[in-house]
């Protein structure tokens, strides 16, 4: 990582507790702008409770927050967001009665300030079109959004997310749903974004995708970075492989980490845990029967 | 010294009454996720099961609580759970909330019927006799509900913390799917929490109707068992300990405040603040309790959202809608009707329009519970009534924008409520408002306020006609403001927050000032219909907006579809005529209605098969098929979802 690169978002020592357990301990990262950072780990490592303190929604039990510089640790959501934040979330959050087009008009114009919107109206429409164009949704602006199977949803938040024209964007599992080329497609927006100067911070489970496009990797175990570096430096490491593999390690609550059965898998080749993992937040993200 | 030992013996038994209930409430909240509103509902009728079956039959009063506790509340909970609530788990905020009040109106309304208020009712103790303890003299009944309540904790305590039964109730709302990857039945549970919860309910209730020393009420053993609710609130709706100390202590509040703070107010304030003192400890607990954090719920919409009406459309139903009302009132100007007219029948519907267009606004789209416009409504009609002597455009104005002020207030202190704590605030709000405020002699009191017509220079709306097509205007204006609302940046924005508070938040847009302004446009719309009702009515009172009818009426609105113009219309509509007919009616279709809102969550407007394309209807999104072309040029596997 280029030391000269200011950091736009830095996370230090930041602790969360859900009663008994600890999400979080002490976490430390630093994100810099036209980058792509991975932080990965095995589920209930506590990456959407990062994703979450990050944005606001979460506050910490302790630690700092900082956002270009700014201490955010106790700002509003919303205000960060003013400041050049954008996130997507793992459990879908799309406007679900709203159209496609709205969703990104939404977007557009709460960053268009109140008044904003006057002035980019003549605009707005080749404004959606081009942001629907980017993450691949081109024939989709019409429909109601909570109709779209999940992966293209997670497309419709990403572009809702770009709307407000974020200096730093938080992607949790924007891979999951997607298939082998739309994966690759995301991949090559990321790297695009990061070109442009965006910072990108991604959990992924998609390792082969973590690996190819991250230029940073934090590895998050039990609420600690245990683990970072450059992929080929974080796919070597000998704590990263246990972690994973769940040697021995108190499995957390009722929800199974990933894969234990002790076989010598790759980093890179662990499955996808969306077909083998009974995580909840994987399940949440299939609404059939859900919200009747 | 004796005085306050006696009071405050009177209060912990008060309060262990208030405890039965709210644990009862706990345990329906924890196992299906239901807050239940008719909780003091079914307490009373519990109350007057029990006067039927020991005064008035002669039952021993041990078999009669066996009926009533072991029989009757376990098996209403079996068929509420089943018929009722079942399908609402996980859906919108507003659903539960709705057919749970509307089990409370028609609950109350049955009452009326089967045991006509005019009789008095008292129900003895169960165990007579007293003693002497410290001065004080201690009824045995005293003893008892202080007993039963305890005993109730502990068993409560036991069951959730100690059993295998306890661990299956307490995982449903912390996470259903767990539960049932874990090999038990969400639905099983939620069974048991709603018998439990109802007997609970029913204990309270006749336990709490021996202190009625002049006799049950309907109205005064329901709100009696609210207190529960309170207390509830202070215990986060899981905690049990923490839930039965707050109930005591409201029961000791109460007590203390009667006696020591009450007589030093103005006599005439007494009265009111008296009946309106358990909403006011239950709006204190909902604005004082630490919120539930803002979270990423992952709750999707699954419903289809109702078409976004265009503004050239709107407009010409407007103009086709106010040429069939001319028409109408041509025809049937001055016309009697069953001691009224029909054209003041009809505008009494056009101004409850507008309150059910408010509704729309902030249920339907933002997704806000209110359940206070009743409330706006009589604030705008008195407003009106003491403005310019009455019957002047000034007063509609003034109504306006008072109630605009006061809708945002009570925002304010409730921003950081969501969904069901924000009902539960409203609720108090209209109960406080209707029992404390509107009978008080400076306002509605026993006599009611004059209103008086509108009257223009030059144009008088004295006539019949003239006066429902102002009012018809007025609906038309509103309907017609509602629908260009939707279509905006506002309205989308209210569509977002409804949708997904956390994406809201995150994309930058600040949830406090949205709902404020919501609330506080809605209100002012609320204000207007009140000011407009009254200009029809020409003299109005506290019963035009009471509390149970305000309740009713939401309901109408969200059984019809409360996300619809057209919903707003036919609730007011059906909501008049069916009063007009027999209140008895009004019951039934709400009966149905809360039915049929488990099984169809846009109300009736929003069931398919009756669906009417219009000719001028423009294909839309909600018209296309759900399965889009693959758009990242690869198929997108089995992963589609089922829409609505
Ligand atoms: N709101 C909450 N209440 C209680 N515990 C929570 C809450 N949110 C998260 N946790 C717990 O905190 C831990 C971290 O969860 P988190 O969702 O951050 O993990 P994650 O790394 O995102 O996992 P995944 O890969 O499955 O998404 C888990 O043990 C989880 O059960
Ligand atoms: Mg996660």
């Amino acid at each position: 990582m280029p030391p000269d690169d200011a950091a736009v978002l830095t996370v230090s020592e930041v602790g969360v507790r859900f009663g008994g357990v600890a999400a979080l301990n002490a976490t430390s990262l630093t994100v810099h702008s036209g980058t792509v950072t991975g932080l990965i780990g095995p589920n209930g490592a506590g990456k959407t409770t990062l994703f979450n303190v990050i944005s606001g929604l979460q506050s910490p039990d302790r630690g700092t927050v900082s956002l270009f510089d700014t201490d955010v640790t106790s700002m509003r959501p919303h205000l960060r967001a003013r400041l050049g934040l954008a996130r997507t979330f793992q459990r879908l959050e799309v406007f679900g009665s709203l159209t496609v087009s709205e969703n990104v008009q939404v977007g557009l114009e709460a960053s268009g300030g109140r008044w904003g919107r006057i002035g980019r109206r003549a605009g707005l429409g080749s404004t959606i079109e081009s942001l629907l164009d980017r993450v691949g949704l081109t024939e989709a602006g019409s429909e109601q959004s909570s109709n779209l199977p999940t992966g293209l949803a997670r497309m419709v938040e990403l572009a809702r997310a770009l709307a407000i024209g974020p200096r730093l964007l938080l992607l949790d599992e924007p891979g999951s749903g997607l298939d082998e080329s739309e994966s690759a497609a995301l991949g090559a927006l990321l790297t695009s974004l990061a070109a442009e100067g965006m910072a990108v911070l991604l959990v992924e489970h998609d390792m082969e995708l973590v690996m190819r496009i991250c230029d940073h990797i934090y590895v998050l175990d039990f609420g600690d970075i245990i683990c970072s570096g450059g992929p080929d430096q974080v796919k070597g490491d000998p704590r990263v492989q246990a972690a994973y593999l769940g040697d021995g390690a108190p499995s957390r609550g009722a929800l199974p980490r990933g894969e234990s059965n002790g076989s010598a898998t790759p980093v890179h080749q662990i499955p996808e845990p969306d077909a083998t993992s009974t995580d909840l937040g994987h399940l949440s993200t299939r609404p059939e029967g859900r919200g009747r | 010294m004796s005085n306050f030992l006696q009071y405050t013996v009177f209060g912990i038994m008060l309060g262990a009454g208030y405890a039965i209930a709210a644990t009862g409430l706990v345990v329906t909240y924890t196992t299906s996720g239901v807050f239940n509103f008719a909780q003091g509902a079914v307490g009373m009728i519990a109350a007057f099961c029990y006067w039927e079956l020991v005064v008035a039959s002669g039952l021993p009063v041990l078999a009669a609580l066996a009926v009533i506790l072991l029989v009757g509340a376990p098996l209403s909970g079996l068929v509420v759970e089943r018929v009722l609530m079942r399908r609402l788990h996980g859906s919108t905020a507003e659903r539960p909330v709705m057919v749970t009040l509307g089990l409370t109106v028609i609950l109350t309304g049955l009452a009326t019927i089967v045991w006509s208020p005019s009789t008095q009712r008292t129900v003895e103790s169960m165990v007579s006799g007293q003693f002497g303890l410290f001065g004080i003299n201690i009824q045995y009944q005293e003893v008892l509900l202080i007993g039963v309540a305890a005993v109730v904790a502990v068993a409560l305590r036991i069951l959730f913390h100690s059993t295998r039964l306890g661990h299956g109730l307490r995982a449903v709302t912390d996470d259903p799917q767990l539960l049932a990857m874990a090999g038990a039945s969400p639905n099983r549970m939620s069974q048991y929490g709603w018998m439990l919860g109802l007997a609970l309910a029913a204990l309270s209730g006749v336990l709490l109707a021996p202190t009625q020393a002049t006799g049950i009420s309907i109205e005064a053993v329901t709100l009696l068992v609210v207190n529960g609710y309170a207390a509830a609130i202070v215990g986060r709706l899981r905690n049990i300990p923490v839930t039965f100390a707050a109930a005591i202590g409201i029961g000791l509040a109460e007590n203390y405040v009667i006696n020591y703070l009450l007589p030093h107010l103005p006599q005439n304030l007494q009265p009111d603040i008296t009946v309106a003192l358990p909403m006011v400890f239950l709006f204190i607990a909902l604005v004082t309790v630490p919120s539930v954090r803002l979270r990423a719920v992952g709750r999707l919409t699954t419903a289809r959202a109702p078409r976004v009406i265009g503004g050239r459309e709107s407009l010409v139903a407007g103009v086709a809608f106010f040429a069939v009302a001319a028409v109408l009132g041509a025809a049937f100007n001055n016309t009697p009707f069953d001691g009224t007219t029909i054209l003041s029948l009809g505008g009494v519907v056009m101004s409850l329009g507008i309150v059910a267009l408010s509704l729309v606004l902030v249920i339907g789209y933002s997704g806000q519970i209110t359940l206070c416009q009743f409330a706006f409504m009589g604030i705008g009609a008195f407003v009106m009534g003491k403005t310019a002597g009455g019957g002047s455009l000034l007063g509609l104005l003034a109504a306006t924008v008072l109630c605009a002020v006061v809708g945002g207030l009570i925002a304010l202190p409730t921003i950081r409520l969501r969904d069901l704590y924000l009902a539960l605030a409203t609720f108090a709000f209209a109960d406080a408002v209707a029992t404390g405020f509107f009978p008080d002699s400076h306002v509605y009191g026993s006599g009611g306020v004059s209103i008086g017509r509108i009257v223009l220079p030059g144009i008088s709306f004295g006539g019949d006609a003239s006066e429902f097509l102002m009012v018809t205007f007025f609906f038309v204006l509103s309907a017609w403001l509602v629908l260009a609302i939707r279509r905006s940046y506002f309205g989308r924005r209210l569509v977002a927050l409804n949708d997904s508070p956390a994406a809201f938040a995150t994309v930058g847009l600040n949830i406090g000032a949205t709902k404020v302004v919501v609330f506080a446009v809605g209100a002012a719309m609320a204000g207007l219909a009140g000011a407009l009702y009254g200009t029809v009515q020409g003299v109005v009172g506290t019963t035009d907006f009471d509390f149970f009818s305000g309740l009713m009426f939401v309901l109408f609105v969200t059984i019809w579809s409360v996300r619809t113009v057209t919903g707003a219309f036919l609730a007011a509509l059906t909501y008049v005529v069916l009063n007009q007919v027999s209140p008895n009616w009004v019951g039934l279709f709400a009966g149905v209605g809360i039915i049929l809102i488990g099984r169809a969550a846009n109300g009736i407007l929003g069931i398919e098969v009756l669906r009417v394309p219009l000719p001028w209807t423009k294909a839309t999104s909600e018209t296309m098929s759900g399965e889009p072309a693959s758009l990242l040029g690869v198929g997108t596997g089995g992963e589609s979802r089922a829409a609505g």
